[in-house]
């Protein structure tokens, strides 16, 4: 029997692989002994894929007080105020989410003996392990990489994992598939030198069309849209090549680099993208990190220029080409012959899960079956009676998706009705994929050390409500999407939802409570084609009846042939707030304490270490009385926005800031003068060169959305300007709620 | 050394137990600090299929009213070094499980809730040193029965599950009389560290 994982996987991991985990078990050791410091270790860490977690600083409030949790390594830590026996997230890179039987069952095993036996499948096709410990990760590697699978730069400041639409190869509207560019680029930019000197992370996707919302490429750092051409009458292969793009805190569409790129150039295109992100992207304020900065202050005909100056000046690179005569015609083969579904028996609930979960191939006699999974989550001993499933009718053709879920491709048609009494068998046969149910939730506060409400709290609440009521549920709604986000950095990519909700908090009184600021209009389609706009904050507790009421004024208002963002328009900014007005002035904490928890925790809601001083038992305070004029004139941005008048949009915009900002100062110098200058002076003051605006993880960045703003107006006045301010405005004003609350605010809980 | 170690003791037959109704009692015991160890947070797992069910997050171990196999139980899993010896190691965590069962049966919020001692499922996580066969079943067979007779006096040993790539999982089943107070009193020397 034999002692470790190193010496019984020697011979099945990639030499080099194999070396690098050797390597970071050796800085773990140095950390150990103090030899390493602790910022480096880090970065090193993250480039691992060895992630924080919430609590890992070594505190946690337990609905009574902050109490320390006494890790028995001590002082230890893993990354600045990062204690090393916390608990920590795993996230292992699973490339257009193309996954193998044996790497599903590598997946099981690992999760069960490092993790909680739960695999999490994230909205980048990636898996995420939580609750590990560090000293667990090497061995966690070593065994991933057996089966072909890296965990290598899946955080930190470089390439994350590169994304695909799940469909690609079997998709009826693609131009091509995708996927083996998606997996050489993939394959290239892991750990190449042109990557390591970001100053923040990168993301790629690619998508074999325009239309569907597969990839999301539109969002995206770096983007592949499928393309061919006719060439002296032969097609040729390319993609249209997409930068900037990025949800984040303010989402940025991103814009065409290149037309046609034929698919020899996408590597070497990437890799000089690359390089001018290192060497002109910034580095010091990672707030203004991502390329999208980089682009939207360059412009992209600047950005374009500097792109092909560093590509004429790349040394040629035989890894750039030498893949591409390997390139099959077909990148998988079925396992099974295509037959056809005639005649055959179905089980009962089968019809309703062939409706939502079955895709039909472009291969006459299969299907794509989508496995709907529960806020991404999978058991250990699921994932091993799926491989058994995946073994038996698609061989290694399944794939992860950007919604969470899992798909087997390559089903003969005929075998629809088995490997539904299969899935069902083991739990995974729930219909609804892609619907109204289907809700995609980040981590939140479940685990994310930056989530401010439960977004998988909300999502499991919001499933379980919506799958009781889908059988008599309108197409109409069934057919929204809903996706939620933790805090306002959108991994849950609630920019586009039809409907999307972020976690951000309120006070009322002495006490905080749980919102969700609700965000409409969104698109999916189009690869992610515009992105939705917030209306106004709801309690979480309150976001169930919201959602009725929003979903039923739908189906009851909407004209034939009406789709969701169209009847959000119509019904107009102030009437959906109107809407919303019942359930945005908060009672007192005795009236309605419920109201005061979040969603699956008994917790009093608390977002971190909130100081506990006199209490000064105001009804309504002054800062709520102004801040509120502040959102007001916010909303009225809003409006002209939807009337085209940009200029006004940008301008109220700033103003709303200005008046959030005076609403703080005048907590602490009431004769502030209306004056721009003397507010933004006061403010900068009395709370940015204090820090007592910074959060603890956001520090000061969204003041600087101000002072940005009032040192320069906009040189021009276009839509998408007016957005971007807006939702400068929108999280200036959340922040500027949030300071008052810790600086002011005696947070009480009670048991 | 066997790390990740653990054992589980069923509910009753027909003990009926809301998940939701778990989630501010486990939260009470990290408050009140009422199980052994380092108790960091409480995860939902409701929402999957023959899950983990609620967990209570710790750093020594977790512990879960799990749900896995379709049968509902308060599962304890060792994840840090523990005692030297097997026997030792798989006390405390029967222990752990014993002091949650009597919480829990205690607590007015789960008035349907009680557990069953004759069996105990003991669980080796740990496909490099203990995978899932006989033989490595056989290996371990004489620490096993150390366990299960400190823990019952008199107890069967049988393998679990055949699947070779699940855990290796043992049923300890007795056929004396025992209730949750005397296995409290049988493991009272078994310690956390």
């Amino acid at each position: 029997m034999s002692e470790s994982w190193k010496a019984t996987l020697q011979d099945k991991m990639p030499l080099e692989w194999s070396h690098e985990i050797d390597i970071f078990e050796g800085q773990m050791e140095l950390r150990r002994q103090d030899r390493l410091d602790e910022k480096v270790f880090a970065e090193t860490r993250l480039r691992r894929g060895v992630y924080g977690q919430r609590y890992d600083n070594g505190q946690r409030h337990d609905g009574i007080e902050t109490r320390p949790l006494e890790f028995p390594s001590g002082e230890l830590t893993k990354g600045p105020d990062t204690m090393w026996d916390a608990p920590g997230m795993q996230r292992i890179k699973v490339p257009y989410g193309g996954l193998s039987i044996a790497q599903m069952e590598a997946l099981a095993d690992l999760a069960e003996e490092y993790s909680d036996a739960i695999l999490h499948v994230t909205t980048r096709q990636d898996f995420q392990l939580h609750y590990i410990h560090i000293d667990d990760t090497p061995d966690l590697m070593r065994r991933l990489a057996a089966v072909g699978l890296t965990t290598r730069e899946a955080c930190g400041n470089s390439v994350r994992n590169v994304t695909a639409c799940p469909l690609a190869g079997v998709c009826r509207d693609q131009t091509f598939d995708v996927t083996p560019y998606s997996a050489a680029l993939a394959n290239f930019l892991l750990g190449h030198d042109d990557v390591q000197d970001f100053g923040r992370k990168f993301k790629v996707a690619f998508s074999g069309c325009e239309h569907h919302a597969c990839a999301l490429v539109n969002m995206h750092d770096l983007g592949f849209l499928a393309r061919t051409r006719n060439v002296n009458g032969e097609t040729q292969r390319g993609f249209t090549i997409y930068v900037g793009g990025g949800l984040g805190t303010v989402p940025h569409q991103a814009e065409v680099l290149e037309e046609f790129a034929t698919v020899e150039e996408i590597l070497p295109i990437s890799q000089a993208v690359s390089r001018v992100f290192a060497r002109h992207g910034e580095k010091r304020n990672r707030n203004r990190a991502r390329i999208k900065f980089l682009v939207a202050s360059l412009g992209i005909e600047e950005f374009r220029r500097l792109v092909r100056e560093e590509r004429k000046l790349l040394p040629r690179d035989e890894a750039w080409t030498d893949w591409i005569d390997d390139v099959p015609v077909e990148w998988e083969r079925p396992l099974k012959a295509g037959m056809s579904l005639n005649g055959a028996e179905r089980p009962e609930g089968f019809d309703e899960w062939f409706r939502t979960n079955v895709y039909r191939q472009r291969q006459p006699g299969y299907s794509v079956i989508t496995v709907n999974l529960p806020l991404g989550d999978i058991t250990s001993w699921q994932m091993r009676q799926l491989a058994d499933i995946a073994r038996e009718y698609v061989s290694d053709n399944v794939r992860t998706t950007v919604e969470q879920n899992i798909v087997l491709r390559w089903v003969p048609d005929a075998d629809l009705p088995a490997l539904y009494r299969a899935l069902k068998s083991v739990g995974l046969g729930d219909a609804g994929a892609g619907t109204i149910v289907d809700i995609t939730a980040c981590p939140g506060t479940d685990t994310c050390k930056l989530g401010i409400a439960s977004s998988r709290g909300l999502a499991a609440e919001l499933r379980q409500r919506l799958a009781v009521r889908n059988a008599t549920m309108p197409d109409a709604v069934k057919d929204l999407k809903i996706k939620i986000s933790g805090c306002f950095n959108s991994c849950g990519q609630h920019h586009v939802a039809d409907i999307g909700f972020f976690g951000n908090s309120r006070r009322s009184g002495n006490h905080k409570v749980p919102h969700f600021q609700v965000v409409l209009g969104g698109q999916w389609d189009e690869n992610a084609g515009s992105f939705g706009l917030a209306m106004t904050a709801v309690p979480a507790k309150s976001v169930p009846e919201v959602l009725d009421a929003l979903t039923d004024r739908y189906v009851a208002e909407r004209e034939r042939g009406e789709n969701f963002q169209s009847w959000v328009r119509r019904l107009g900014r102030k009437e959906v707030r109107a809407m919303f007005q019942q359930w945005t002035k908060l009672p007192a904490y005795e009236e309605k304490p419920d109201l005061f928890l979040d969603w699956g925790d008994s917790r009093s809601y608390s977002i971190g270490d909130i100081g506990v001083g006199e209490c000064a038992g105001e009804v309504v305070s002054l800062f709520s009385i102004e801040i509120s004029k502040a959102e007001s004139e916010h909303f009225d941005a809003l409006l002209a926005l939807d009337e085209g008048d940009y200029r006004q949009a940008e301008g109220r915009s700033y103003q709303a800031m200005l008046m959030a900002a005076r609403a703080l100062v005048r907590t602490q110098f009431l004769d502030v003068s209306m004056d721009a200058d003397d507010i933004v002076s006061e403010f900068r003051t009395r709370f940015y060169d204090t820090e007592l605006f910074f959060d603890r993880y956001a520090k000061g960045k969204f003041a600087r959305y101000l002072f940005a703003r009032h040192t320069r107006a906009p040189e021009r006045n276009d839509q998408q300007e007016a957005r971007r301010r807006i939702e400068e405005a929108q999280l200036f004003i959340e922040a500027t709620h949030a300071a008052e609350a810790r600086i002011n605010g005696v947070i009480v809980n009670p048991a | 050394m066997l790390q990740r170690i653990g054992t589980k003791l069923f509910l009753a037959d027909g003990c009926d137990v809301d998940p939701a109704a778990l989630i501010p009692v486990m939260q009470g015991w990290i408050q009140r600090r009422q199980l052994p160890g380092l108790l960091i947070d409480v995860a939902d797992y409701s929402h999957v299929h023959h899950g983990p069910g609620i967990m209570l997050i710790g750093n020594e171990g977790d512990l879960s009213v799990d749900f896995g196999e379709g049968r509902a139980g308060i599962l304890y899993m060792r994840k840090r070094e523990h005692a030297p010896r097997l026997p030792d190691g798989l006390l405390a965590c029967v222990r752990q499980c014993l002091l949650a069962a009597e919480l829990l049966q205690r607590d007015n919020r789960l008035p349907d809730l009680q557990v069953e001692v004759s069996e105990t499922r003991v669980i080796l996580s740990d496909r490099l040193r203990a995978p899932n066969t006989p033989e490595a079943f056989a290996s371990l067979r004489g620490d096993l029965a150390i366990f299960a007779y400190r823990l019952y006096g008199d107890a069967s040993l049988d393998r679990a599950l055949d699947d070779p790539r699940e855990n290796l999982a043992v049923t300890v089943n007795t056929a004396d009389e025992h209730d949750l107070a005397g296995l409290l009193g049988r493991t009272a020397a078994a310690s956390m560290a």
